[in-house]
């Protein structure tokens, strides 16, 4: 572009030069304007290369007095090239040139004192391969003019006009295009040595640059000028330069675009006005830049940085005033208080600024200070949106006050370094996606440290910051880093608001209500805003205490009450690995309620430790240990007071459920070694000594369990398995425990277990039914359980009997309870015992057993089960030790009476060693046998064994015959009786000294029988040999009953 | 002086009792039997003037039941195997554990198609219709 410039104007100059010679030939030799131009036509072919027209030359002295001037009209020069726009180069409809007449008649120099020119339009071309249409001077060689060329030593321009002056220059090979219209300039001014006076007005309604990307042919720059003023005046001497200028436009347009056609920078600004002005030297110029932008907009790399409300305002768009001294040798300025006021915002700077050259970039060393507070609102609301997305949906105000230093180069991959004091006051934040509240009474002092540069980090110190929301005092001091990325706080937080102001922070889903309630807070927080802003709490770090006083908060159905509790919070959990925060909570007490199902739990120095879930995004799963001292708790009319308690584990919401189990899904390790428990249902309190057991949701541990229960004292230990599931009805309660004990009350643990899982309702509507007295009161076996014990007592009661050393197995099984071969001595004797108990109504109950009694005392086996005296009435003739073996069941009515229609036995009885009572009975019977010397020496009556077989069916007592050896008589018997008292029982001799064999019917009422001779049936009963088909029969059914009652003896 | 002679006299009875007894027992008449077509059990019987029920498949299985007690058929727990020989029919009681064995024994003295009358070993009879 210089290239081409340059030759324009060396071939104006000459154009000029030529006029010049013409004027003074014209002057000399020709003198009237017809010859003038006809010399000049003439001559205009030998110096100019292309088609030239002169249509009038003519000298002139009084328009250009008191020079001499040439003035031609209506020039055109043509010359046509490819490519160009016009095949005219110009067309000048008035050109004058003034010269020194003085100059040239003392010493025939030529000098060119005034140029005057007025309507003219040019085109200059340069072509792709070079050519241009205004390289029409043969003798003009761009290069050798290039190289050679040279401004004078003196300038004396007393007046230069150029007026309505079109011009278009179009150079193809760097694709620049540009234009002017109706260019008006004036320019006076002289050179004289180095000394330089100058007086320049410049004006132009349009002035349209553009540059073409040659390569794509895209528009890469375009810029509009409308109304161009400038107006500059001044001189230099001595390397002092005093200077003023202005610069007036109405309209200035640029725009950029990079080589993909996207726009880099458009800008559009209206009256700009601007003025400079200096004086001194050039190393030491003092001077002041007063510039005004009315309105514009500015859009660069896509983002909008005048935006509507900028745009909008009815202030001018920017001012600066910048006092400022310049060393213009070394491109560096010092301002001094210059201010910089964009919209309302003005700003003071002081400092130094170093600019560009091609050694050195831009640097600045500057201290900026706001004029006052700044309102943050209007602040913000100028920042191009670009730039505030991240206040999106934020109400944020205030006054800021900004005193800040910029120290550092600028260029293309350096930005200064900047470190800010700013001070907040009266400020109010409100953005609902990032906190729901309205905080106001913001008052902050934060440093910053600002390093944008590409790799640079910027952070913030928060000296102090406090701010309220709600009646929540909070105050605040830490560190911002990153603060142009990902920004990482570190902050400490302290403040004091009633806990219902952080029920906002609550997510909908957590059932948290709040009564009332108030904490002083002492947190510390480590976060990135982009942890923040996704909840990942789990990747946040947070540590404090939380002091609360009269808490009454409500979670899910619970409630909670507590005068105060210092709450340790830390984020992530250290103690609950697994979780994501720990908390611990201590207080002198805590009360705690469950209104719907009736719990009440006071709880005394509680100490709790709690690992909780991401609450925010998920349902409530915790972690605890609580530990806490003297607690009291009722659930209804439950009651349970306890010294201490351990209690480890954890728990999971799940809403949709309503029972406690179900809904928090406790996993808890518990041990407590001082608790009562106190029952409606129970009499007494069950005492524990000692309570270890771990219990989840489908199994229970129950490591061990002392338990003092009425008369009763026992240890359990072992498993139950379907807890839940068996309070919602959906399995089976299944349990495998020992329970070992020093004494057991039988008869009042079943009063306490009975009907335990049947329907209170179902069981009354049955008695009901039934027609069952009030006062029987059966037991009931608890249902849709399956739980066995594995017992081991050494004293207990039972049915009114003791029993020592019981050890076996007691199974309740869905309805049925089943005592399983357990063993124990009562009364000298051991004894196995195995039954069958079920109640499916209350007046149909179901008994079955089989008892073994060993080595028994007959009179003690009568005493402990009377019911044998009524089966087998005459044992009770008989001392000594037995062994006996029953089997029977029956159904029973409520009062465990048995129904004589369903009633099964049988029983055996073999002894060795007896004594006979001697009674009326044995004494009538021996006396109608005629006994003699059956009594031994001291008169009892000995019987060397007993093997006793017999049934019950219904009323009836079936006594299958037994042999009875008394000294030298053998005796065999038979026979039955009713329950009702009827017998018929049948007694042979079988042996006597006389051979004789005699039978004796025993009839009638058991009470007063009538005996009688009778028939002899077995009479050889024992002798194998001579047995008879009704003996042999009788053997087998002894047989058959006896190998079955044997059968399940340990 | 009367007691005296009255026991006296007993004592001379019983002693003649004793000596002759063989020959009283020799004297007992025998017992006759009826040979029992099992087939003619096979059926529910109730005892005249109860509700004692006693059922007899032809499996050798049957139960007896009360319904004066609430029991039925289907609830009572007095289920039997039962065998005939000749006249004398057996029932094998074994009770719910299986742990007992508990034989009753009848001797059917008369049976029809509508009446069965039984006797036990100690002479106590009862009298049965079949129901349907």
């Amino acid at each position: 572009m210089k290239k081409g410039w340059k030759i324009a104007l060396i071939s104006l100059g000459s154009l000029l030069g030529l006029v010049v010679v013409v004027v003074a030939v014209a002057m000399y030799l020709v003198f009237t304007p017809s010859r003038l131009t006809k010399i000049v036509n003439r001559l205009a072919s030998d110096y100019i290369a292309c088609e030239t027209h002169f249509d009038r030359v003519d000298l002139t002295l009084l328009s250009t007095f008191p020079d001499a001037g040439l003035k031609v009209e209506n020039v055109y020069l043509v010359n046509p090239t490819p490519g160009a726009p016009s095949d005219t180069l110009a067309r000048i409809a008035s050109l004058t040139v003034g010269l020194d007449v003085k100059a040239f008649l003392s010493d025939r120099s030529i000098k060119v004192h005034q140029v005057l020119l007025d309507d003219a339009d040019a085109t200059l071309f340069i072509a792709r391969d070079g050519s241009t249409n205004f390289d029409i001077f043969p003798s003009s060689d761009t290069t050798a003019t290039d190289s050679t060329s040279s401004l004078p030593e003196h300038i004396d321009i007393e007046k230069v006009k150029v007026s309505a002056l079109n011009a278009r220059y179009l150079d193809q090979r760097s694709g620049l295009d540009a234009t002017v219209q109706d260019l008006g300039l004036t320019l006076k001014g002289s050179l004289r040595n180095n000394d330089i006076d100058a007086d320049l007005t410049l004006g132009s309604q349009h002035i349209a640059l553009a540059m073409v990307d040659t390569a794509t042919g895209r528009h890469t720059l375009g810029a509009l000028i409308r109304g161009l003023e400038l107006d500059a005046k001044g001189g230099m001497r001595d390397e002092s330069l005093d200077a003023k200028a202005s610069l007036g436009t109405r309209h200035l347009a640029v725009r950029m675009t990079d080589t993909a056609g996207r726009t880099t920078l458009d800008a559009d600004l209206a009256d700009l006005a601007a003025s400079l002005k200096g004086d001194g030297s050039t190393s030491l110029l003092s001077g002041l830049l007063d510039l005004t932008l009315g309105s514009g907009t500015l859009q660069a790399a896509g983002i909008d940085m005048v935006n509507a409300t900028l745009r909008e305002s009815k202030r001018d768009l920017l001012k600066a005033k910048v006092p400022f001294i310049a060393d213009l040798g070394r491109m560096q300025l010092a301002l001094n208080t210059a201010s910089l006021q964009l919209d309302q915002f003005a700003l003071t700077a002081d400092g130094d600024v170093q600019l560009p050259s091609d050694s050195v970039a831009t640097a600045l060393d500057l201290t900026l200070a706001t004029d006052g507070a700044w309102p943050v609102k209007p602040l913000l609301a100028i920042v191009p949106a670009a730039y505030t997305k991240p206040l999106a949906g934020m109400d944020l105000d205030g006054k800021a006050k900004l005193e800040a230093t910029v120290q550092g180069s600028l260029s293309d991959t350096t930005i200064p370094l900047v470190d800010a004091h700013i001070t907040l006051a009266d400020g109010r934040y409100h953005q609902p996606s990032m906190l729901p509240y309205k905080v106001s009474r913001i008052n902050g002092d934060l440093t910053a440290h600002l390093d944008l540069g590409p790799q640079g980090k910027s952070h913030a110190v928060i000296n102090n910051l406090t701010a309220r929301t709600l009646d929540t005092k909070l105050s605040l001091r830490g560190r911002a880093d990153d603060l142009t990325g990902d920004m990482h706080i570190n902050a400490d937080i302290t403040g004091a608001l009633p806990l219902k102001d952080a029920l906002p922070m609550v997510p909908d889903t957590m059932p948290l209500s709040i009564a009332k309630g108030a904490a002083d807070l002492d947190l510390h927080v480590d976060f990135r805003m982009s942890q923040l802003q996704k909840m990942a709490l789990e990747k946040m770090v947070a540590s404090g205490t939380v002091k609360v006083r009269d808490l009454d908060l409500t979670f899910d159905t619970l409630r909670a009450l507590a005068p105060s509790l210092d709450l340790s919070l830390q984020l992530p959990a250290k103690l609950h690995k697994s979780k994501l925060a720990d908390a611990r909570i201590k207080g002198s007490s805590l009360r705690v309620e469950m209104p719907n199902k009736g719990l009440v739990a006071t709880v005394d120095k509680p100490n709790i430790s709690l690992g909780v879930n991401n609450m925010m995004r998920e349902q409530l799963a915790a972690a605890f240990v609580v530990m806490v001292g003297e607690t009291e708790a009722n659930l209804d009319s439950t009651m349970v007071s306890l010294d201490e308690l351990s209690l480890k584990g954890t728990i999971r919401l799940d809403s949709t459920q309503t029972d406690p189990l179900k809904r928090f899904n406790p996993v808890a390790d518990l041990t407590t070694h001082s608790a009562v428990l106190y029952m409606p249902q129970l009499p007494d309190a069950v005492r524990l000594s000692q309570l270890s057991a771990k219990y989840d949701r489908a199994h229970t541990d129950i490591r061990k369990v002392q338990v003092k229960l009425g008369h009763s004292d026992f240890e359990l230990y072992g498993t139950i398995d379907n807890l839940e599931d068996w309070l919602d009805n959906k399995a089976m309660l299944r349990g495998d425990l020992n329970f070992t004990s020093n004494y057991a009350d039988v008869d009042q643990l079943m009063d306490l277990f009975s009907g335990l899982g049947s329907d209170p309702d179902t069981l009354e509507l049955q008695r009901q039914q039934s027609k069952v007295p009030s006062e029987a009161n059966p037991f009931i076996v608890p249902k849709n359980v399956d739980v066995t014990l594995h017992t081991h007592i050494k004293r207990s009661v039972a049915f009114g009997n003791d029993l020592n050393d019981v050890a076996g197995s007691l199974t309740v099984k869905d309805g049925v309870a089943i005592l399983d071969q357990i063993g124990f001595v009562c009364k000298a004797a051991t004894m196995q015992l195995t039954a069958l108990y079920r109640s499916p109504k209350p007046d149909d109950l179901f008994a079955a057993i089989d008892f073994h009694l060993l080595d028994i005392q007959i009179d003690e086996l009568l005493d402990m089960i009377p019911v044998v005296d009524t089966l087998v009435p005459m044992l009770a003739a008989f001392d000594g030790n037995a062994n006996f073996h029953l089997a029977g069941e029956s159904y029973l009515f409520a009062d465990y009476k048995p129904k004589m229609s369903t009633l099964l036995g049988s029983a055996a009885i073999s002894g060795q060693d007896l004594v006979l009572m001697d009674n009326s009975s044995i004494a009538s019977i021996a006396k109608l046998m005629r006994f003699k010397k059956w009594k031994e020496k001291d008169d009892k009556i000995r019987i060397d064994s007993l093997s006793v077989e017999m049934t019950c069916f219904r009323k009836e007592i079936e006594v299958f015959p037994f042999l009875i050896n008394i000294g030298s008589y053998a005796i065999c018997a038979s026979g039955k009786h009713t329950l009702d008292n009827t017998c018929a029982y049948h007694l042979e001799l079988l042996k006597n000294p006389l051979l004789a064999k005699v039978g004796v019917d025993i009839k009638g009422n058991l009470s007063s029988p009538k005996i009688s001779l009778g028939p002899v049936i077995y009479g050889d009963f024992y002798k194998p040999e001579k047995k008879g088909a009704a003996s042999k029969k009788a053997l087998e059914l002894k047989a058959a009953i006896r190998q079955a009652l044997e059968k399940n003896v340990r | 002086m009367s007691s005296t002679s009255n026991s006296t006299m007993k004592h001379r009875r019983l002693l003649l009792a004793l000596l002759l007894s063989p020959l009283f027992a020799a004297c007992f008449p025998e017992e006759t039997h009826i040979d029992v077509d099992p087939a003619m059990l096979h059926g529910k019987w109730l005892k005249v003037g109860t509700q004692e029920y006693w059922r007899y498949y032809d499996s050798g299985s049957g139960a007896t039941w009360d319904e004066s007690e609430g029991k039925t058929e289907e609830t009572t727990n007095l289920t039997y195997t039962w065998q005939l020989d000749r006249d004398e029919l057996t029932h094998w009681f074994r009770g719910e554990q299986d742990n007992q064995m508990v034989p009753k024994v009848y001797t059917i003295k008369e049976i029809t198609s509508n009446s069965m009358k039984w006797k036990d070993a100690y002479g106590t009879t009862s009298t049965y219709s079949k129901v349907n």
